[in-house]
């Protein structure tokens, strides 16, 4: 075999994917010895900064409720108190519409000789009511 | 980063960190100390590693590290040449194969120190022509070039003996 022959570009990629390239240190023993305490110590201050921020979450929310809670019954009664008070009004001027109507037609079946007499009876009346 | 992505970040790239940088330096124990230092930063700064390609990422940090090491020590000249290489011994080696497995691991290593740098990143490391351009800070065409020459002189290497 001549010496050209001796290697090809198939074995020389195959000799390629066997280099090595010895390593002293074992990277789980450097692992344990440089990042394990730094890690587990970040994220132990990480997840304290969580539950600070959580803590503020949780009483958010329940203030949040509380507001709208509060809101809606104040709201709720004042409606309420208005539609009173408007219902009160409304029966009030009705009964008096009602009664001022009818004085008007009693009015037109009444003589003009007697009308002055009939005038002072109806007077007296609504004074006394 | 959660601790988690961190730890698989490091299980997968720190030996190929290290190796990359002895082949760089031909010093275990400084290649071990400059992969430390670029995955504290990587840890310490949360280095944003979901959008880009972590491999050469590290590597570039690597590489930074190491040059910015050279300049303060001044020991490139120390580092060159010490360099050491060696293939896997498998069990069923027959005696042929073992020979061209030693000329093949001495012709490697006496390839100059740029041009084996960039070969074995691309055959070693995997590393496409692109991100070994972008880890040493040089064009895609001069490292094409640069792997092309180490190839056709590892290949006179070996067929001049």
């Amino acid at each position: 075999m001549s010496k050209k022959e001796q290697f090809n570009d198939g074995e020389i990629e195959d000799l390629f994917s066997k280099v090595e390239i010895p390593l002293e240190k074992d990277k789980n023993h450097i692992w344990s010895e440089k990042f394990e305490s730094l890690v587990k110590d970040d994220v132990a201050l990480s997840s304290k900064k969580t539950s600070f921020f959580r803590l503020y979450w949780h009483y958010g929310v329940a203030a949040s409720f509380a507001i709208l809670l509060a809101s809606t019954l104040y709201f709720y009664f004042q409606n309420t108190v208005s539609q009173e008070a408007m219902l009160v009004q409304t029966l009030q001027d009705s009964e008096q519409d009602l009664l001022a109507d009818q004085t008007i037609i009693e009015s037109l079946f009444v003589e003009d000789n007697e009308f002055d007499e009939w005038f002072e009876e109806k007077y007296v009346l609504s004074s006394v009511n | 980063m959660t601790a988690k992505d961190f730890k698989m970040i490091y299980d997968t790239h720190f030996d190929d960190l290290r190796r990359y940088l002895i082949f760089r330096s031909g010093d275990q124990d400084l290649s071990v100390d400059i992969a430390q230092n670029v995955f504290m930063k990587v840890w310490t700064k949360k280095i944003e590693i979901a959008s880009g390609n972590i491999k050469s990422l590290l590597f570039k940090m690597g590489t930074d590290e190491f040059i910015s090491h050279i300049r303060k020590k001044k020991v490139e000249k120390e580092y060159i040449e010490s360099v050491k290489l060696r293939l896997i011994r498998e069990p069923d080696n027959n005696d042929d194969l073992l020979e061209k497995k030693v000329l093949f691991q001495k012709a490697l290593n006496q390839l100059p120190e740029k041009q084996k740098t960039a070969l074995l990143m691309n055959k070693m490391q995997g590393l496409t022509y692109k991100e070994i351009a972008e880890v040493l800070n040089l064009s895609q065409k001069a490292i094409e070039k640069r792997i092309g020459l180490a190839l056709k002189a590892l290949k006179q290497n070996l067929n001049q003996r």
